[in-house]
């Protein structure tokens, strides 16, 4: 019998469920033993209660008894104080948000931020709409910032290490003084010996700091040690344009991208504003409009979410990147009719690197090239994207193909960064702590003992010669330093910031200091020139010297008010991609072969990055983009090199490359190069935090010096033992036809209730097929719409019938799955935004994650390299929705304004709503979570959103549509005597943070709103209509753009 | 043999069954109707740790309700003033009297006065003062005659039942939104003569919200 979901395509959520292999969950919610069975297993930050029943009944008797007793119960409820301002400030309004521009940096992306104030503590982080690097909208790691200002671990006041090796709190008046005769004498040696060393430093006033650290103390050297950094881009321009040179991609108008190892829609350099730019692409409102979507190719050794969004997608070892860049750049140069090399440029095709390509390899180059020729005689824009984690020669070569194809000072544009102040490498650091030419070391907001790679030993070497860190934690690093200081957090410090654009922001603190803390660039002034000014004289004084008579008190205003400085000039020349001698030169030393034994390739974390997040729960918890891994990094390695070494997920890997030896658990993920392991930086901290402590293996011990990113030559071989890690992929499954005892095509008709057709949940097409069958989004329903019967027709109950929609407007939202991206900004602004616990690992190991929106990743096609889409899956707000009448206490219920409400207060925790919920975006409160430290520290209650209610055990939460805010724009309409809200007056918190665009929210009662006009797209459908629950989030179905020449 | 149990004894039974439950029903009855917030929360009335008196100011001396709560029209809360707003007459006016120290601490040394709350809501309903203005509720509609009160107290139950009467018919509770602040305004008298229908000066009709999120988030 044929389905109508046969002629989709099938989609599979984990390798255990593509093979069928997959227990089928018998319950949404495990009971107490099946999670005591998971949670022996794993480190647990909530307790697991091992209670038997006996116990259970007697404690519940006692605590009864012991409830009739007291007459609490009977007692008024508490007193409670109001404590009002002595002198309230000017505009304080208690009880009402304020927003700050500020700044926020990640290695060289430099985020422009509004921070909210609620009666004076930061609470959510947004996107300055201004700030063209933001444009409005944020990052997973910006939105986790703000828990990192509160978090518990942090270093609270200045430590001094004493004769016993032990740490012991001391002041800033005992620093200022013992450390300061220290600075004396190494200032009179001109800093002889002085290793400073400083993260990425792109702050006008850092570097002005730093130039006058340099004049006195000559002989000291700086140094930078930042995984994050842009380090190999930078290295590219400068080897190609210049010193100074640096590079930025602009994909607004780019018809044709192509990521050589980039992720630049999730973790390299500016991803936010690529994010948006890229989704600005995909737009296709219909058949004709999609035609005009980008095209992107990836080649990538590790499925990121660049590679996930690729049309084409080449899996290739690390070192393999390079020889594909290296062939296609002889495509393109070579032969008759190819791009045209600058001057000097004719020794450059011999030059070229040669690596062994396979014939699909080959012709997926040959079809690139020719895409790309198209692309430049038609004039469309293309942009070739190399990642960081290649080395600086394909950056370089990247950059002429870029000017070749005549994306010069269009997608690709080349700017001079004359305030650079030079720093040298981690690898310089090391070999001066080895050959003693540096006796002291200064580190500010680095973390040299924990981030450098791992064949330096800096751990080790740096023991006994680092005279101050300056860190939010005690971290590796600290607890070698003779002087541990905590540093001002950039929510309690003045500072400012460049972006790779030349955009610069006030960075302003919204809170003073929690802590004793300074931040580095006070530090920095004092040790530089004994300055004793805070962060506001030097920021301010550094601009009112630097931009002379236009300074005034009001131009400084509108700066901080705007957060972007206006007005300062910083064209600083414009260099060109001419140095093509020195590019030929510096690919002399490539290595393009795949090399023998395993290669092991490296990436900055999507939710640690290099290790700052480490102690962040929200990020912790978030799961990972693609393999949907929480608390842990693993290997990650292919479905044949997982055959080929025997072993499963969670087995045991002991990996060794050059005499470093390193065990992590193995992770099988599809997409993955073969005989390649990947592994993320930031985890495996010892005693830096309660929440990083034992969150999965430290990867820096195998990065090697030479080329942190990926090295080969590595044994890599089962280990025996496991170690659970848990991903959220087969959570909340859509699909009842997982259970192995029966195959998913029932088409026998044995076991009656199983075997479900496969339902369709996703649904894409390409460009051509769009053209073909513009209806395409509405095929598959297992039933068909027309069949759909109310269920209320027969209903004639008065207050059983269906739900009257009587409000003025009707609140509604649509996904297009064309924009998103799966980057999961969305999961932990909506943590913040709604006071959603983190609950730990034996919990998500449990399946008892609080997120309200779950980001399902599926795979489709063969399952070594499977294309992937992502969902985002969050409440639905259906219109007769299946929870509201299995609650026996009506604390779910419709508003009449289409919003499925929960009442918390009601809710007695039947969970009977998550059960009869089809989508499965119900969660329930099993513990007090809200009462665990890592939730309720007096620290981190300060987080809280003051507009949400902080649920209790035993009650079910779900996405409400962000109803506060929804209620915060009706109540301003109608005091301003407004019947109606306007259009874009009520952002949910998903969709202002969403660097694609890709949610839209608003009045679908009324046709002229953006969320109505983009329902009214051919590509709008909604999931599992045929259950006929007719929700109020609908998707727009993705459209990818396939090469004709490579389908 | 006499008997044991003199005979009325053969009544208890009877009695048991009879008032039993009437004696249930009763305390089911007390505690449901006495134990409501009509009756456990109106009236409270707590110590202020300074004497202020709504009566002489609000009262006897007419003063605004937004001279000193002027967030009310701008913040779901009705702020408190602080001690600031004390000393702009106090600094002038009985600026030595013992019963002021307080204040006159505060506005010296910067600690907050640390009042009572009376009016108390749970922590999951989420009132807000802008919305009741703009729609043209008094302050003694909820507050009570606040200008006859020398220590504040409770005067409406708050409660949810309390709260829904009034979202379902507001008509009565409406008067012009220039009146709010007048604690002499009678729904009995004035209240019956004014039409909110027919008020020139409004914009939108009220429409309170009945469902669940309207108040709980």
């Amino acid at each position: 019998m044929t389905k109508p979901t046969d002629t989709l395509k099938t989609y599979w959520r984990s390798l255990a469920d593509h093979d069928g292999t997959l227990h089928a969950p018998a319950d949404e919610f495990p009971g107490q033993a099946d999670a005591a069975a998971t949670a022996a297993s794993s480190a647990t930050l909530v307790p697991a209660t091992k209670l038997a029943r006996r116990k259970f009944t007697g404690l519940l008797g006692a605590s009864t008894a012991l409830a009739g007793l007291t007459t609490t119960g009977c007692l008024r409820k508490p007193v409670e104080h109001i404590l009002p301002f002595s002198k309230r400030p000017e505009d304080m309004i208690p009880g009402q948000a304020v927003y700050y521009a500020t700044a926020f940096q990640v290695g060289h992306s430099v985020l422009g931020l509004l921070v909210e104030s609620q009666d004076g503590r930061p609470t959510k982080v947004e996107g300055n709409p201004r700030h063209p690097n933001s444009s409005g909208a944020t990052d997973m790691w910006a939105q986790g910032s703000v828990l990192s200002l509160y978090d518990p671990d942090r270093c609270r006041v200045p430590h001094r290490l004493g004769a016993d090796g032990k740490h012991t709190a001391t002041d800033w008046d005992t620093v200022t003084e013992e450390l300061g005769a220290t600075l004396k004498e190494l200032r009179a040696a001109q800093g002889a010996g002085l290793a400073l060393v400083v993260p990425t430093v792109v702050s006008p006033t850092y570097r002005d700091t730093l130039r006058t650290f340099k004049t006195n103390f000559a002989k000291a050297r700086i140094f930078t040690v930042d995984p994050t950094a842009a380090t190999n881009a930078v290295a590219g321009a400068e080897l190609l344009a210049g010193p100074g040179a640096r590079a930025t991609y602009h994909l607004i108008g780019a018809k044709l991208i192509v990521a050589f190892d980039s992720d630049f829609l999730g973790t390299d350099v500016d991803h936010v504003r690529l994010q948006r730019e890229y989704a600005d692409g995909r737009a296709a409102f219909n058949a004709e409009d999609a035609v005009n979507m980008s095209r992107l190719y990836a080649i990538e050794p590790h499925f990121t979410i660049t590679g996930a969004q690729a049309d084409h997608r080449l899996r290739v070892r690390g070192a393999e990147v390079g020889a594909v860049l290296a062939a296609l750049a002889t495509e393109l140069f070579g032969g008759k009719g190819g791009l045209r090399l600058p001057p000097g440029g004719e020794g450059l095709l011999a030059a070229l690197p040669k690596g062994e390509l396979t014939a699909d390899q080959s012709k997926f180059v040959g079809a690139l090239a020719r895409d790309l020729q198209a692309a430049k005689t038609a004039r469309r824009p293309s942009a070739v994207i190399v990642g960081e984690r290649q080395p600086a020669w394909a950056h370089a070569l990247g950059l002429l193909i870029n000017y070749g194809l005549g994306n010069g000072n269009n997608t690709v544009r080349l700017r001079q960064d004359d305030q650079a102040v030079a720093a040298e490498n981690v690898a310089a650091l090391a070999a001066g702590v080895k050959d003693g030419t540096i006796t002291q070391v200064v580190c500010l907001e680095t973390n040299p003992a924990y981030e450098a790679p791992g064949e330096l030993g800096l751990a080790e070497a740096l023991k006994g010669l680092v005279l101050v860190h300056l860190g939010s934690h005690v971290d590796e690093t600290g607890k070698l330093a003779t002087w541990c200081l905590p540093a001002s957090h950039y929510l309690e410090a003045w500072g400012d910031l460049e972006s790779a654009d030349s955009t610069i922001t006030i960075v302003q603190p919204l809170i003073a200091p929690l802590h004793q803390s300074k931040s580095a660039l006070e530090l920095l002034a004092w040790i530089a020139s004994d300055s004793q000014l805070d962060g506001y004289s030097l920021v301010q004084g550094y601009w009112r010297n630097a931009v002379g008579a236009m300074y005034s008190d009001r131009v400084w205003r509108r700066w901080l008010h705007d957060g972007v400085v206006q007005g300062v000039s910083r064209a600083g020349g414009s260099p060109s991609p001419r140095d093509v001698a020195g590019l030929i030169a510096a690919m002399a030393t490539a290595n393009v072969a795949a090399g023998e034994g395993f290669e092991l390739d490296f990436h900055v974390d999507p939710k640690l990055a290099d290790g700052r997040f480490s102690n962040n729960g929200w990020l912790q918890e978030a799961p990972h983009p693609m393999t949907k891994l929480t608390w842990d990094n693993a290997a990650y390695i292919s479905i044949d090199t997982a055959r080929k070494l025997g072993v499963e997920n969670c087995d045991l890997l002991n990996i060794t490359v050059a005499g470093r030896t390193l065990q992590a658990p193995v992770w099988i993920a599809p997409g993955q190069a073969d005989d390649t392991v990947s592994l993320n930086l930031g985890y495996g901290r010892k005693a830096l935090g309660e929440v990083a402590n034992g969150a999965g293996v430290d990867a820096y011990a195998l990065q090697a010096a030479q080329n942190p990113w990926f090295v080969a030559g590595a044994q890599v071989a089962k280990f025996g033992g496991r170690r659970m890690i848990y991903s959220t992929q087969d959570h909340g499954s859509l699909d009842p036809g997982v259970d192995p005892a029966s195959p998913k095509d029932d088409s026998k008709g044995q076991n009656p209730g199983r075997g479900y057709p496969t339902r369709p949940i996703v649904r894409e097409t390409t460009v051509a097929g769009f053209k073909a069958d513009p209806e395409f989004s509405q095929k598959g329903d297992l039933i068909a719409k027309e069949n759909l019967r109310s269920l209320w027709d027969h209903n004639l109950h008065p207050d059983l019938g269906p739900p009257a929609f009587v409000g003025a407007q009707q609140w509604g939202m649509a996904i297009d799955l064309n924009k998103c991206t799966g980057c999961t900004a969305c999961t932990v602004a909506c943590q913040a935004e709604n006071n959603i616990p983190v609950v730990g690992r034996s919990q998500v190991a449990n399946g008892r994650e609080m997120h309200w929106i779950r980001l399902d990743r599926y795979y489709t096609g063969p399952k070594e390299a499977p294309e992937a889409v992502v969902q985002p899956m969050l409440c639905q707000h259906c219109e007769t929705a299946p929870c509201e009448n299995v609650c026996p206490v009506q604390a779910t219920a419709h508003s009449p304004e289409g919003l499925n409400d929960m009442a918390y207060n009601r809710c007695i925790g039947t969970r009977y709503c998550a059960n009869n919920c089809p989508y499965k975006v119900r969660r329930f409160n099993f513990f007090n979570y809200n009462k665990d430290r890592v939730n309720d520290e007096e620290l981190v209650r300060m987080v809280k959103n003051p507009d949400v209610t902080v649920r209790f055990r035993g009650v079910i939460e779900k996405c409400s549509y962000c109803v506060q805010r929804i209620q915060e724009a009706k109540i301003q309409a109608h005091v301003a005597g407004e019947a109606t809200v306007k259009d874009g007056a009520i952002v949910a918190a998903c969709q202002q943070v969403c660097p694609s665009r890709a949610i839209e929210f608003g009045d679908v009662a009324d046709p002229e709103t953006k969320v109505s006009k983009l329902k009214a797209s051919k590509r709008n459908y909604g999931v599992l209509t045929d259950l006929n629950t007719r929700p109020r989030t609908t998707y727009l179905a993705r459209v990818r753009n396939p090469n004709p020449e490579l389908v | 043999m006499p008997a044991i149990f003199p005979r009325w004894t053969n009544k208890i039974p009877l009695a048991i069954g009879v008032l039993g439950p009437l004696a249930l029903a009763g305390a089911v009855g007390g505690v449901w109707y006495y134990f409501s917030p009509e009756f456990t929360d109106v009236g409270y009335r707590p110590q202020q740790p300074v004497p202020f008196s709504h009566k002489l100011h609000a009262g006897d001396m007419g003063m605004d309700c937004r001279y000193c709560h002027n967030t009310v029209e701008r913040a779901a809360v009705a702020a408190v003033p602080p001690a600031q707003t004390c000393m702009n007459c106090h600094s002038l006016v009985k600026k030595d009297s013992p019963r002021l120290k307080l204040v006159r601490d505060s506005y010296n040394t910067g600690e907050a006065i640390p009042w009572v709350r009376v009016h108390q809501l749970p922590d999951y309903a989420f009132f807000d003062h802008r919305p009741h203005l703009a729609a043209g509720v008094g302050c003694s509609s909820c507050h009570g005659r606040i200008d006859k009160m020398t220590i504040v107290e409770m005067d409406q139950p708050l409660s949810m039942g309390w709260c829904l009467d009034c979202h379902r018919d507001p008509e009565p509770n409406l008067r012009p939104r220039d009146q709010i602040t007048n604690m002499a305004w009678d729904p009995e008298v004035d209240g019956k003569a004014y039409d909110a229908a027919k008020d020139p000066t409004r914009t939108r009709q009220v429409q309170p919200p009945e469902h669940c999120s309207g108040c709980h988030r």
